[in-house]
């Protein structure tokens, strides 16, 4: 068994959008609680709580959106402070790191002194955190999150693990399933015999049983890589822009990829090297739990580079020699078991539209070229968001009732910037819509964008929609109409503050 | 989305790939009567004209999202220089987000970018934001045909176009389910026309509802049509002493309010 340092900061998301871990906060995507900080802990504040039911409980929350590009940028603050004492430094996740613990300890005269030396680095770096040793990474993680961190002597991850609640397996499914079995805690799952977890939880199940006893995950694969798996990209001239590496990892990750599927391995850790101009060399280990897909190996060279941009004097004009090559490679070699692909839908991005949508982003930058993904919201503008090619799309499905929302049909054209509209009633008298909406009298002419006025031949309306009230900066108050012209056109019209705009248009 | 996927999955039973059988790029199924031979000549150009030109953009890219691709599991499309395209209502004509590329500005540089993703997807969608210069079109055109994706073109320059053979545009449209100060947009039933050297003499053309009121495009004789102009109706409020007082002319229709009424 291997000898693992971790690193563990608390409330990461939390702490990377700048909420102090005193300040009552909370992290959110797609209006559920992702992270929270300690105070609104505190206030009773829970994980995948609704943003209301957070609010309820603590009403002074300070609210945010989750980062991930913040994230993994702010985390190599912390990983630079550690790799300050130990070079070899992976990246679990933006908020966790491992170091190998054997040598740096011998080293630096015992794994206390070196998990406090370790632990007192990060904090001067201006990081709460906690740090842990034990065997291996999942009883590491679990030793450094237990108040303030601790060391588990070498074969005793096992009886560590023993009182700790299913939940620390992340298996919400596997858990709730034992738990009804009559099993609730790891020791009593270690205690199962391995076989007949294997049999019953399949290959996953297996796996949480080997972590439960505090073993490794994976049994040691003992075959090394034959060939050398490692690809290597260069840039004549050199590489200017962070996007143009970006891509270029896209596709190195695709090649490495192919190496090792050639040989049925995968890997569960890789290394990416990028080398400037100047000589210097940027480094950094990455894991992950799955195989690495080339877009998230992309999203971690991006994360790596403008961490490095965000070091640089200057940014904007800094001359930053440019990038000569990128390397990734591929560390702990795992064989391949294999994944299940999904049976349906999944409209998998063939390699004729990536290099398509790549050009076009080397034309237009990342966010040139989108992928429209529907979302939840009441107006025909906010049911849909553009996610950049390459980009993982929010998720969650477009639930909700969303009463008030625009009945179908929706509107065929729905204008980035509405344009305004003078609507006027039979005397020529602009209309007005009062703040118990009631209308000063019924439209008679509209006049799009100063143009031409246009009989209106049919129309509906006022359909009032208050939207986030509670929420001072984004909250607004509007009122719908649907009106058709002589001329056969219809168009969905918005008053807002006394203005009217196209808010979309059926054409 | 799911009932007019149900919809045009019943169609196709029925019908089956009228145009994917000649290797022709596929179109909804109500426009198969209107589109000649069925479907769209790979590597030809459409002109989308007038009003309801966004409409008909919408379903020609919902027609190949939905029938296009490699055996009709549904084809990419392309959407250029279109901020304002209608991802919602291209859904619910059968189109399906994922396999849409949007390039919302792409400024000077477009005919780049039709070019790149002419070699990718079936269908693109694109206007122009400028007058396309002779040599964008020819390097376009023959893109297009080289590796049979169809071009469709929007916007005020559609027409400039050289060797468009295929014009669609809607006349004679109406709006139904909506009154004064009452009712909702149902959908619109109008003929859509297609003419040009593909679709010679008067052209060609097809009563439809686009958009039936489900957000699909079907042809006017499936569905019973929603009343014109619904019925307008008066509220009743009925007060504690039992006589009965109409309100002419509030926007309730054919619906009865009770104030406090027991006996009601």
């Amino acid at each position: 068994m291997t000898r693992v340092l971790v690193v563990w900061c608390p409330d990461w998301p939390a702490t990377a959008v700048g909420v102090e871990a005193a300040t009552p906060g909370v992290v959110v995507v797609q209006g559920q609680v992702a992270a929270c900080t300690a105070a609104a802990r505190a206030e009773g504040v829970r994980r995948g709580q609704r943003i209301r039911d957070a609010q309820r409980r603590c009403p002074e929350l300070v609210v945010r959106e989750r980062d991930v590009d913040a994230e993994g940028r702010l985390f190599e603050t912390v990983v630079d402070a550690v790799a300050e004492l130990t070079p070899k430094v992976e990246v679990v996740r933006p908020g966790l790191c491992a170091i190998p613990a054997r040598g740096p300890a011998r080293f630096y005269g015992g794994e206390e002194a070196l998990r406090v030396l370790v632990q007192d680095a990060v904090v001067e770096a201006g990081f709460d955190c906690g740090s842990g040793i034990a065997d291996g990474l999942f009883a590491a993680e679990l030793a450094a999150r237990g108040g303030g961190g601790a060391v588990v002597p070498s074969g005793g991850s096992a009886a560590f693990l023993a009182p700790y609640p299913l939940s620390v397996l992340g298996r919400p499914e596997l858990a709730d399933l034992l738990a009804r079995l009559g099993v609730r805690t790891l020791g009593g799952f270690a205690a199962l015999p391995s076989g007949h977890v294997a049999g019953r939880f399949g290959a996953d199940g297996a796996l949480a049983h080997r972590l439960a006893r505090g073993e490794e995950p994976r049994p040691l694969a003992p075959a090394q890589a034959a060939a050398d798996l490692s690809v290597r990209g260069d840039f004549d001239p050199p590489a200017a822009q962070a996007e143009q590496v970006v891509f270029a990892a896209k596709r190195l990750a695709g090649e490495l990829h192919e190496g090792l599927a050639e040989g049925g391995l995968t890997c569960v850790r890789l290394e990416v090297e990028v080398g400037f101009a100047d000589g210097r060399v940027l480094h950094r280990l990455w894991r992950h739990d799955g195989a690495l897909s080339t877009l998230a190996v992309a999203e971690r060279v991006r994360w790596q580079l403008s961490a490095w941009r965000d070091d640089a004097p200057g940014p904007d004009e800094a001359v930053w020699g440019g990038v000569c090559w990128l390397e990734l490679v591929p560390d702990q070699l795992v064989p391949d078991e294999g994944r299940q692909q999904a049976l349906w839908g999944q409209a998998a991005v063939t390699d004729r539209i990536a290099r398509a949508a790549d050009r076009i982003q080397t034309l237009l930058g990342h966010r040139g070229i989108t992928r429209p993904v529907l979302v939840g919201g009441r107006g025909p503008g906010e049911q849909v968001v553009r996610v950049p090619v390459g980009d993982l799309p929010p998720g969650g499905a477009p639930g909700g009732p969303w009463p008030g929302r625009v009945p179908a049909p929706a509107p065929a054209a729905v204008p980035v910037a509405p344009p305004s509209v003078d609507v006027t009633d039979a005397s020529g008298a602009p209309v007005v819509v009062s703040a118990r909406c009631t209308l000063s009298a019924p439209p008679a002419r509209i006049a799009i964008g100063g143009g031409r006025a246009v009989p209106v031949s049919a129309w509906t309306g006022p359909w009032p929609a208050d939207e986030r009230w509670w929420d001072p900066d984004r909250s607004r108050r509007r009122a719908r109409f649907q009106v058709v012209t002589a001329e056969g056109a219809a168009f969905l019209l918005a008053v807002e503050g006394g203005r009217w705009h196209v808010e979309g248009d059926y054409d | 989305m799911p009932e007019a996927a149900l919809q045009n999955a019943a169609l196709d039973a029925f019908a089956p790939g009228a145009g994917s059988a000649r290797g022709l790029v596929p179109v909804l199924p109500a426009l198969r009567s209107v589109v000649p031979g069925g479907g769209l000549r790979p590597g030809s150009i459409v002109g989308l004209g007038g009003l309801g030109a966004a409409s008909l953009g919408l379903a020609l890219v919902a027609g190949v999202s939905r029938h296009g691709g490699v055996e009709g599991t549904g084809g990419w499309c392309g959407v250029v220089g279109l901020p304002d395209f209608g991802v919602a209502a291209a859904t619910a004509m059968g189109a399906a987000p994922e396999r849409l590329l949007l390039v919302d500005e792409p400024g000077g540089r477009w005919p780049d970018v039709v070019a790149a993703l002419a070699e990718a997807v079936d269908l693109i969608l694109v206007r122009p934001p400028e007058r396309p210069g002779a040599t964008a079109v020819r390097r376009l055109t023959a893109l297009a045909r080289k590796h049979g994706c169809v071009l469709t073109l929007t916007g005020a320059f559609a027409r400039d176009w050289p060797g468009t053979r295929l014009r669609l545009r809607i006349e004679d449209v109406t709006w139904h389910g909506l009154g004064h100060g009452h009712g909702r947009l149902r959908g619109r039933l109008a003929r859509v026309v297609a003419e040009g050297r593909d679709a010679p003499g008067t052209g060609r053309h097809d009563r439809l509802w686009l958009p039936a009121p489900d957000g699909a495009v079907t042809a006017a004789c499936e569905h019973v049509p929603v009343t014109s102009v619904p019925k307008r109706g008066t509220i009743t409020a009925i007060p504690r002493g039992g006589t009965v007082t109409a309100i002419p002319g509030s926007g309730f229709a054919g619906r009865a309010v009770v104030v406090g009424g027991e006996g009601a």
